[in-house]
Order: structure tokens, then C-alpha cells, then sequence
């Protein structure tokens, strides 16, 4: 009776342990800034020292663990006979890996603030120890995003990725911007949050397993079986798309976006850097996941009518995004759109459906420009919100007039600045170009040439506002005296404009080499078939995959 | 270490010393940042000999293997990717070969001495650095590690860029003086004449990749890769030329060369005179498989160095800019260059390229020495027996000067002599055209010493008297003045080592492509003749210039007409003014007119589309939770109207 309950709990072994040692690394963390507040007292310098040990620890065990992960047999960590809960592959090390990074760099960004003495920081400052606590956990959060295929994982991830965030946005509690922001942001949480547990119970209803790769299978075969009725198809289609919601509130694309521009603008600028990439990089890289498990398997024909819907979406939050930055005048909100834009564009990937010939282990060239853009994107949006984070610390206004004439007032800013602009543009010789090109470039090889000339269209609008900024910065002098920013921070937007021009032209191919790596450890996940037939699974993969469960 | 570790290095530590003054040049280090671009290149010239040194060690039968390898870095650049991997990878790769090596030693070198010498010049008479002076060593760090990438290159794509970046280098350096308005010209101006050269480069570099699908060196110069180009080499080679054409200043793109004086001198010793401008001449050679195989750009290549050689060395004798002659010099040097390469002895080229590098740097830094002790003049007319004030630059002056005349067993004579006694293999036309503008460059240089170092004591205005420069320049000049004196010892055509080793890379001698083809004469009377002209032209101008003045102005006077021509450097840059400058500025101005007042309304009346459409987007995004929640559910019911519709 014992050993039946016993049995029935999933004992993880030493090895499991080990495997999933970067989310060990965020969970420590968390628990070591609780530990450092009650032993040494409320001091929002420890924690945020704290955080960035954390990361960049975490961030180093990514770096180790990639290869032994490429090797070992890690992959699925599941209960005895269930579906895997987590996942340890290189695809989500590499995602927890960046998010570890950016985690950094936005408490840098913090730090800076806070020794500006900005009034937003002063809140942040006296409530330090919770402020990292919830960053730190939506990073867990989005950490988990990236681990799992399991649909019950899936709806915790994204919560637990969420709820910190609202907190995060309404941290500042006596600025009534900021908790209106956080309402509208729980609001829609909380709407997306219902119609992907619909669909999520929808797709446990019609086929009795969590498991994001079964259902792909089953979903395949029943959508392309002749004899399924058109009421069933559509039913697996409406399911899919709750599940969809969900993610595409992460990622902000339309109709969910609603909240971005908002909560962009109400929330202090490190907690809407941090939201403007690391939410998008974890929806998405859930994204890809899904959509190799579902999407993947109908690769009968290039026509197909979710990549269809798929595509669709990615045009109009794209063109969306793009028109509405137009009339902007704060940057902020500016660049709230501009990320609407560029989930747009990431969201294009997503309707590549890439026939590879059975037995080859080519990689989905969507999946790898999807990561190249990510990580460009990361890079050009770190750049965008520093440069704007210490032009209004030192302006006290976040509006394009306040860039007016910083070419000469801070040069360095202003260049850093003008290069993630043009790279968010997309035009050569920065990051923001080779990331749309290689885009572009499977999005042509996929025929979806409409696709293609969508976003060129869209990528000329989207220089008529960037460009704004830009002409403030260097054709609009209005005499204000130069000024002086802090040295780190300084380090920091420099650091990524630096970044943006080497992905530019000097390593882009190793860049996309990589990125076709991890890739590859993506796909096909359809040889993958189920978790419960290790050996045979292990034979068809180049990584061995099992489920570990207890003996 | 593997070679490929030591060219990592070559390559990173001028770039570090370079990012470096720049990042710690604007605060408080400025007065030193000569100390980071010193240690830079010391270093990478320390490796730069273990590199040769290594090249050198490769045994001779494994030499056609080993040099022929691309060292490949990383993975560059790749047009396709996963399964579209169709297209070919563009590496990061090296080619690391004696002419890599030679190359390397010689633009080390030089630029050590150069930068060393920089340290001094680029100061007032206070030792106080000048305007700029952190901005300075950071662009001739950048300047160096772009050099070294352009001789590093394993590929096409990637000599481009480094071709690129030197001519970036120069433009930034030539107008380094940039408030002066004929600095900022005379750095436009070269900039754009090279790059008409660079999109013949451009275009060829194309049509390569079109014919092989490749653009690395190992496989483009490979039997399979010549095989691809068969009918295409004469394209190809002409316009891989035109590049060389540009960047080397010959007819007819050598107007910016002259104008490039206008930057500090250091900068026209080691960019106008022996690094940058000889890049042309090391392409050519590199590709010296693909220019073998086509005679018309082999007959091309030798005409256009052997006329440019003359055209400019008749020049060179009427200029009173000190500088500017030099520079027309060193015009007339890279036509016998190129002369060189087209009578298919590119090893002889070579051998001048790296001679000449160090006696006309030399003469450039001792140009440098004048000028600043003349308070920035260097009108000849204005000074003269500077030899009395000034020893150490006169004494180098003149082993530079004797080295370029040609004289008899300094390291001009020995790689001259060797280009000319194969011309004379080839052509007998082009080696008397050779001969000829031997005579008259021991002429023009000796014209500049005589005038300038020796007779009666004469100074500019404002200048009270000629003083000798710092040891920050004397020591580099007098470092330079046993490389301009003994270069030749090493690559003597008897025994010599270094042409042997570059003739294992350097593709077509001319006893594979015309075997027992007759040589005029022998190596030893060509050489007797070389040595000969040389004195004569040196002897001559003692004779015109020191002792009977006279006869100069009585001869300009009798050949009033062709004086005024060549004086006015054949009036070409009126030519180019007239016929290609001014009609193209109408042409601009018309365009600015078209697009100011068309293009900016068209432009207007379009974006007024995405402008509404932004406008009323905005009008959705009220700021009401219930607005949104209702787009939201109206989004939702399309795309499920959307999906049942299409399931």
C-alpha cells in the first residue's frame, strides 16, 4: 500500500536533478534575495545585486549545460506513465539562457535608475526586496514557458509568468497610470488566461492527453483524414486557437493587444523594457513549440488553412503595429507599438510550414530566423529603452521632443540610438537587417510571397517613424544644454549598439549556424512520436530522448 | 601556435589599440594614446615575423599544398540556410602564403616606424599633441588592422572589405585637417575617384561568383575554379584591374594621389606611399592565376604601368611642392610595379613593392621632417641648404633618394633592375619607356635634394632657423634608412631567398609562358645599364641644380609650351573638371530640384494613407477597459469566422 503511493509520486533521481539545473538557478535565486532581505535587513542594493549574480550564475549553468544536454539522454522529466512535465533541451537552454541575460541587464538598468534617484526608482527603492522577487519570478516563469509541451505546464507557466508581471506594472502604488496599467494588464490576463484553459480543455476532452506532441499527432491525422466531419475541424481549430490566445496575449499580437501601449506607458521603464522582450522571446519560443507539434505534422501541402490563419495574424498585428506608431508622440509609447510590429513579424515564422524529406535532419529555416530575431530583437530593444530610460532620467520627459538635438547634447547616446533604431528599421549593415533577411528569405523559399511583400511594406512605414526620433536627435536642435548620463549606463546602450552591428555584418553567419543548431534539437519533433518508447525514439533522433520516471 | 592564431592576433591588436584610444583617447590619456597604438603594432609585427618566420619553414614539398589552404575562421555569411543551403558559405578565411607574409612584414614594419615617428610629429614645437591627436592614432590603428585584412583575406568578399576599409582610412586621414577646405576636398575627392575604380572591382569580383558560384581564393584559383572562368578571364582580369587601377593611382584614376598630401605626413609615408596605394599592385598579384591566362589584360597591365611610370615621372620634375613630387613619384613606382606584373614577373613586383615601401616612406617621413621645421612650408622655391641645419634628414633624404634613383646597390636598384631586365624580355618598347623613366626619376629626386638640403642657406619667412627634428622622428627615419639601404640584400635575384618563396605562390613566370623566349640583353649588362642611368641622372641634376641654375629656367623658357602641360600635370584635372565634374553637378542639382520639389509632394501625398490609417488606429486605443475588451471579441469572432470558413 505504501510502495502504491509511493509509486504513484514522481521521484525524481539525481540526474533529473542535475538536468534541469538553470531553473535551479532562478529558483535560488528568488529564495536567496528572501533570505538576504531577512538576514540582512530591506536593502534594494543587495537584492539587485542578488538578481544579477543569480542570472549571470544561471546564465553560466545554461553555458555549461548546453553540451552535456546535446548528449546526454536528458529530455522529458515526467510522473510514471504522464506525458513530460518539463523538458531539458538546447532550444530551451539557449531561451532561458537569453532571458537569464536580459534579466541582468534590466537590473542594471534598474540600478541606474535607482542612483538617479528618479522618482519612480524611490518606490522601487523601499520595496527592493519584492520588486526583484516578482522580476525574478516572472524570469521563472518565462523559464518554464520554454521547458515544457505539457498543456497543464503550459497554463502554470504562463501564469506563473504573469502574475509577478501585473505586480511588477503596478509596482508603484500611489501613481495612478501605473495601477491603471497593472488593472488593464490583469484584465486581459485574465480574459486570454479563460479562453486558453477553454481550449486547453477543449483539446484534453476530444483526445485524453496533455501532451502538446501527442495531440499534434492526433490532430494531423484527423485533419487530414477524409471522413472527419467539417464541424469536428473546425471544433480542433477553434480549440487551437484558445490555446493560441494565450500566447498571443504574451506576445502582444493582434486582437490581444489592447494592453501594450498602456501598460508600456504606465509601467516605470526597466519593468517595460524587461516586458517588451523577455515576455515576447518566452511567447514565442512556447509558440514554435506548439506549432512544431501541431502545425508541423500537417505539412501535407503548403497550403494549409491554420498557417493560413497563422499568416494572417502575423500581417495584421504587424501592419497594426506599424500604422498606429505613426502618430505617436511619446517614445515609449512608440516603441510599445513598435513591439507590436515586431510580434508581428516573429509571428510570421510561425506560418512556415517547412516540408522536410523524411529522414533528414534539416531544421524548420523559420525556427532558426525566428531565434536569430530574437536575439537581435533583444539586443535592439535593450539599446531603444536604455537610450529613452536615461534621456527621460535625465530630461524628466519620455517625448520625441525631448531627443530634440541630443546629437549634440549626449553624441554617444544619440549614436547608440540612431543604430537600434535603424536596426528595429531593418536596414543594413545592422542586426535588425540580417534577422528580417533571413525572415524574409524563408517566408520567400515557403511561397508565402505575400507575406514577404507585406513585411517590406510594413518595414518601409516603420522608417518613417523611427526615423522621427532620429531627426529630432540630430536635424531639430533647439539649443537645450548637453548633458550627462551615468557611466554604466552609458557602458550599457553602447554595449548593445555594438552587439547590433557585430550580428550585423561581422558574425551573422555564425549567428544563424547556431541558431540552425538548436533548431535542428527542435525538429522534427514529429520523429519524437510519444515519450513512452524511449529506445525507439532514441533511435530515430540524433539526441536520445527517454522519459525518466521512477523504477 | 597554428598560423592561423598568429593572423588572429596580427589582426586584433592594432583593431584593440585602435577601439581602445578611442574609448580612453577623450579623457585624460590623450597625450598618451601614441603609447597604445605603438604597443599595438609592435606586437602584431612581432608576430607578423614569427608568421614569416613559419612560412618560411614550410618544407618545399609541402609548400603547393599548404599555401594554397584557406584558413578558415568562422562561418561568415550564408546566402541560404538549412535545407535552401544551396548557395555557397562566404568564410571568414585566410590565406596565409609568402606573399601574405611579405606583405605583412612590410606594412609592420613601416607602420611601427611611422607610428613612432607620429608621436613626435603630431606635436607642436612645445611637445604639446596636437588637435586631434587621439583621433589621429586611432584612425592609423584602424588603418593598420584594415590593411592586415586586406592582406590576411582568404576570399574575394573579404579582401573587398578590407579594400573598403583602407580607402575608409585614407578618406578619414587625408582630411584629418578637415576645417581646411582643401583638405576636405582632397579627401572627397579621393575617396570617389577610387571607389570608380572599386565598382570595376565590384563588378568583377560578381562576375566571379556568377562563373564559380564561390568567391574563395582556394577554390577560385584552383584548376576547377579556372575552369569555370575559361573565356571569361579577360573580364574578369580588366575589371579586377580597374580597382588596382584606383586604388594604386594610375592612368587614369591617379588624380587623387597628388591631392592626398594634403594629410599629415605621416600619413602620405605610410598610406599614400608605401601601404595603402600598393594594395592594387598586391590584387593583381594575387590573382596573378587568373591575369596569366588572359594576354590582353597581361599587355594591359604592362601598358598602363610602364605609360603611367613615364607620364608621372615627367611631372614629378616640374613640381616645387616637395610632397607633391614625391607623390607623383610614387605614381611613377607603382606603374613599374605593374609593369612588372604584366611582363608576368610578379615576384619582381613584389620585390619593388617591398623596397619601395621603405625608401619612399622614408623620403615621405624626412618630407615630414622638412615641413615641420619649415613651420609647415614645403615650396621648394622658399627654402634650401637645409643640409647644414638638418643632417640626420638630409643624410636620410639622401640614402631614400639614392635608393629610389636606382643607384647601384641600394634596394631600389636591385628590384628595379630586376622588373626592367624582364620587360626587356617581353617588350622591348616598354623596357626603353622603363629605362627612360629610370633616368628621369634619379633626375627628379635629385632635382628635390639639390634644392632643398644643399647650396646657400635659405629659409621661409617666420622661420629663424633650421632645426633637426625630435628623436621620436630621427630614430624611425634612421630605422628605415637601413631598410631603404639593404632591403634589396634579401631578395637578391641570385640566392636570394624571398623571391624564391614568393615565386612558389606568384603564378607565371615568364619562362613557363614563353619557354626560350631570347632576352635582349643579360642580366649583367642590364644591370650595368640601370646603374649608369642612374648616375647619370644623378649627375645631371648636380649639374643643372648646383651649378648652372640657369640652364633649368633657360630650358622652361625654350620649351614654354610643353612646360606649362606637364607643369599643369598634363591638365587633367581641368579635363575631368570640365568633361565629367561639372556636367554631373548639373545633373546632381537638377536631381535635388526633381527630388525637393516632386518626389517630397509624391512622397507627401502617399505616406497621407498610412498617416490616416495611424490616426485612426489611435482613435481605437481610447484608454477604456470595455473599447478593448470589444475589439478584442470582435478580432476573435473574425478569425473563428475566419478558421470555420476555411476548415
Amino acid at each position: 500500500m505504501l510502495l502504491a503511493i509511493a509509486n504513484s509520486f514522481w521521484m525524481p533521481d539525481l540526474d533529473a536533478v542535475v538536468a534541469i539545473g538553470p531553473l535551479w538557478g532562478l529558483a535560488g535565486t528568488i529564495v536567496a534575495i528572501v533570505l538576504a532581505a531577512l538576514v540582512l535587513g530591506r536593502s534594494a542594493a543587495v537584492s539587485s545585486v542578488i538578481t544579477i549574480i543569480g542570472a549571470t550564475l544561471t546564465a553560466w549553468i545554461c553555458f555549461t549545460h548546453a553540451p552535456r544536454v546535446a548528449q546526454s539522454a536528458w529530455a522529458g522529466l515526467a510522473p510514471a506513465g504522464g506525458s513530460p512535465m518539463l523538458l531539458v533541451d538546447n532550444f530551451a537552454i539557449l531561451f532561458i539562457l537569453l532571458i537569464c541575460l536580459f534579466l541582468a541587464c534590466v537590473t542594471g538598468l534598474w540600478m541606474i535608475g535607482a542612483s538617479t534617484n528618479a522618482r519612480e526608482s524611490a518606490a522601487h527603492l523601499r520595496n527592493g526586496p519584492e520588486f526583484f522577487v516578482l522580476l525574478v519570478g516572472s524570469a521563472f516563469g518565462m523559464a518554464l514557458m520554454v521547458s515544457t509541451t505539457n498543456l497543464l505546464m503550459i497554463i502554470l507557466a504562463i501564469e506563473m509568468a504573469s502574475l509577478p508581471s501585473y505586480a511588477i506594472v503596478g509596482f508603484q502604488k500611489r501613481n495612478r497610470i501605473a495601477a491603471e496599467a497593472s488593472l488593464k494588464y490583469v484584465l486581459f490576463g485574465a480574459v486570454t488566461s479563460a479562453l486558453m484553459a477553454y481550449g486547453i480543455s477543449l483539446l484534453y476532452g476530444f483526445y485524453g492527453t496533455l501532451d502538446v506532441n501527442e495531440i499534434g499527432r492526433l490532430v494531423s491525422t484527423e485533419l487530414a483524414a477524409t471522413d472527419t466531419p467539417a464541424a469536428a475541424k473546425a471544433l480542433i481549430s477553434v480549440a487551437l486557437f484558445g490555446l493560441m490566445a494565450g500566447i498571443g496575449f504574451k506576445i502582444s499580437a493582434v486582437p490581444f493587444h489592447f494592453w501594450c501601449p498602456d501598460v508600456f506607458e504606465g509601467a516605470s521603464i526597466e519593468v517595460t523594457t524587461w516586458l517588451s522582450v523577455a515576455s515576447k522571446a518566452a511567447g514565442l519560443g512556447l509558440l514554435l513549440r506548439i506549432i512544431a507539434a501541431v502545425l508541423q505534422p500537417l505539412a501535407e501541402t503548403f497550403d494549409n488553412p491554420l498557417s493560413t490563419t497563422v499568416a494572417m495574424f502575423a500581417a495584421v498585428t504587424c501592419t497594426v503595429g506599424n500604422l498606429a506608431a505613426f502618430p505617436q508622440t511619446s517614445v515609449k509609447r512608440l516603441l510599445a507599438y513598435s513591439s507590436i510590429a515586431h510580434a508581428g513579424y516573429m509571428l510570421m515564422a510561425g506560418a512556415i510550414i517547412w516540408q522536410a524529406k523524411p529522414g533528414s535532419d534539416v531544421a524548420n529555416p523559420a525556427f532558426a530566423a525566428l531565434i536569430v530575431y530574437i536575439i537581435v530583437y533583444l539586443f535592439m530593444n535593450l539599446g531603444a529603452f536604455g537610450c529613452t530610460a536615461l534621456v527621460y532620467w535625465a530630461t524628466g520627459s519620455e517625448k520625441i521632443e525631448a531627443f530634440r538635438g541630443l546629437g549634440r547634447r549626449s553624441p554617444l547616446i544619440a549614436a547608440a540610438m540612431t543604430v537600434c533604431l535603424f536596426s528595429l528599421v531593418g536596414l543594413p549593415p545592422f542586426g535588425g537587417f540580417i534577422a528580417k533577411f533571413y525572415l524574409l528569405m524563408a517566408l520567400f523559399k515557403s511561397n508565402l510571397v505575400w507575406l514577404v511583400a507585406v513585411a517590406l511594406l510594413n518595414s518601409i512605414f516603420s522608417l518613417y517613424f523611427y526615423s522621427r526620433i532620429a531627426y529630432a536627435m540630430y536635424f531639430a536642435d533647439d539649443g537645450k544644454p548637453a548633458f550627462s548620463v551615468p557611466a554604466f549606463g552609458r557602458a550599457l546602450v553602447i554595449a548593445a549598439a555594438i552587439v547590433i552591428l557585430l550580428t550585423g555584418i561581422p558574425i551573422a553567419g555564425g549567428l544563424i549556424g547556431r541558431a540552425n543548431q538548436f533548431a535542428s534539437h527542435l525538429y522534427p519533433i514529429a520523429a519524437r512520436t510519444t515519450f513512452a518508447e524511449p529506445q525507439a525514439a532514441a533511435a530515430k533522433d540524433p539526441i536520445p530522448l527517454a522519459a525518466r520516471s521512477a523504477p | 601556435m597554428p598560423s592561423q592564431t598568429y593572423a588572429i592576433w596580427i589582426l586584433l591588436a592594432p583593431l584593440l589599440a585602435a577601439v581602445l584610444i578611442g574609448a580612453v583617447g577623450l579623457r585624460g590619456l590623450r597625450d598618451k594614446s601614441h603609447w597604445l597604438a605603438i604597443g599595438g603594432v609592435a606586437a602584431a609585427l612581432v608576430l607578423a615575423l614569427m608568421l614569416f618566420g613559419q612560412i618560411r619553414a614550410v618544407p618545399e614539398e609541402a609548400r603547393a599544398d599548404i599555401f594554397t589552404r584557406s584558413h578558415k575562421i568562422y562561418e561568415w555569411f550564408r546566402p541560404g540556410f538549412g535545407g535552401l543551403a544551396s548557395l555557397k558559405w562566404f568564410d571568414f578565411e585566410f590565406r596565409i602564403d609568402p606573399l601574405t607574409g611579405v606583405m605583412l612584414v612590410t606594412v609592420l614594419s613601416v607602420s611601427l616606424m611611422v607610428v613612432i615617428y607620429s608621436s613626435g610629429y603630431m606635436r607642436d614645437h612645445h611637445g604639446h599633441p596636437e588637435r586631434g591627436y587621439e583621433r589621429f592614432f586611432a584612425f592609423l590603428a584602424l588603418f593598420i588592422f584594415s590593411m592586415c585584412l586586406l592582406v590576411l583575406a582568404g576570399n574575394f568578399v573579404l579582401l573587398y572589405v578590407g579594400w573598403e576599409l583602407v580607402g575608409l582610412c585614407s578618406y578619414l586621414l587625408i582630411g584629418f585637417y578637415y576645417p581646411k577646405p582643401s583638405a576636405a576636398a582632397a579627401a572627397k575627392k579621393a575617396f570617389i575617384v577610387t571607389r570608380i575604380g572599386d565598382f570595376g572591382f565590384a563588378m568583377g569580383i560578381f562576375l566571379i561568383f556568377w562563373r564559380c558560384g564561390d568567391v574563395s581564393f582556394a577554390y577560385v584559383f584552383s584548376q576547377a575554379g579556372l575552369a569555370k572562368l575559361v573565356g571569361w578571364e579577360t573580364p574578369v582580369a580588366l575589371l579586377l584591374f580597374c580597382g588596382a587601377v584606383g586604388k594604386s593611382a594610375q592612368l587614369p584614376l591617379h588624380t587623387w594621389l597628388p591631392d592626398a598630401m594634403e594629410g599629415p605626413s605621416p600619413v602620405s609615408a605610410l598610406i599614400h606611399a608605401a601601404t595603402m596605394v600598393t594594395a592594387g599592385v598586391y590584387m593583381v598579384a594575387r590573382c596573378g592565376a587568373i591575369f596569366t591566362e588572359s594576354p590582353t589584360a597581361m599587355a594591359t597591365v604592362a601598358s598602363v604601368g610602364a605609360i603611367t611610370a613615364f607620364f608621372a615621372a615627367t611631372i614629378a620634375i616640374t613640381q616645387f611642392d616637395m610632397k607633391r613630387a614625391l607623390a607623383y613619384s610614387t605614381i611613377s613606382q607603382l606603374g613599374y610595379m605593374f609593369l612588372g606584373l604584366g611582363v608576368h614577373a610578379a615576384d619582381a613586383a613584389v620585390f619593388h613593392l617591398f623596397t619601395h615601401a621603405f625608401f619612399k616612406s622614408l623620403l615621405f617621413l624626412a618630407a615630414g621632417s622638412v615641413m615641420h621645421a619649415m613651420g609647415g612650408c614645403i615650396d621648394i622655391r622658399r627654402f634650401g641648404g637645409l643640409a647644414k641645419g638638418m643632417k640626420v634628414t638630409a643624410f636620410v633624404f639622401w640614402v631614400g633618394g639614392l635608393a629610389l634613383a636606382g643607384f647601384p646597390f641600394l634596394s631600389g636598384f636591385w628590384s628595379k633592375d630586376e622588373i626592367l631586365h624582364a620587360a626587356l624580355g617581353v617588350s622591348l618598347p616598354l623596357a626603353i619607356v622603363g629605362y627612360v623613366t629610370a633616368l628621369l626619376t634619379a633626375f627628379y629626386t635629385f632635382r628635390l635634394i639639390f634644392i632643398a638640403f644643399h647650396g646657400p642657406l635659405k629659409l621661409p619667412q617666420g622661420v629663424e632657423h633650421a632645426h633637426e627634428s625630435v628623436p621620436a622622428m630621427t630614430i624611425p627615419m634612421l630605422l628605415l634608412s637601413i631598410g631603404a639601404a639593404g632591403a634589396g640584400y634579401i631578395g637578391l635575384q641570385h640566392g636570394g631567398k624571398l623571391n624564391e618563396l614568393l615565386r612558389t605562390v606568384l603564378v607565371g613566370r615568364l619562362e613557363e609562358h614563353a619557354p626560350g623566349m631570347a632576352h635582349v640583353m643579360s642580366p649583367e649588362a642590364a644591370m650595368a645599364m640601370s646603374g649608369v642611368l642612374s648616375a647619370i641622372g644623378i649627375l645631371s641634376a648636380w649639374y643643372i641644380y648646383r651649378r648652372k641654375p640657369m640652364i633649368a629656367m633657360a630650358a622652361a623658357f625654350a620649351m614654354r609650351g610643353p612646360y606649362e602641360l606637364i607643369k599643369n600635370k598634363y591638365y587633367i584635372d581641368e579635363l575631368y573638371d570640365a568633361v565629367i565634374v561639372r556636367p554631373l553637378h548639373d545633373l546632381g542639382k537638377f536631381c535635388y530640384g526633381f527630388d525637393r520639389y516632386f518626389i517630397n509632394a509624391l512622397l507627401w501625398i502617399i505616406t497621407a494613407i498610412p498617416r490616416a490609417a495611424g490616426f485612426m488606429l489611435r482613435s481605437l486605443q481610447q484608454g477604456a477597459i470595455q473599447g478593448y475588451a470589444m475589439g478584442m471579441v470582435i478580432g476573435l469572432l473574425v478569425i473563428v469566422v475566419a478558421v470555420l470558413s476555411a476548415t
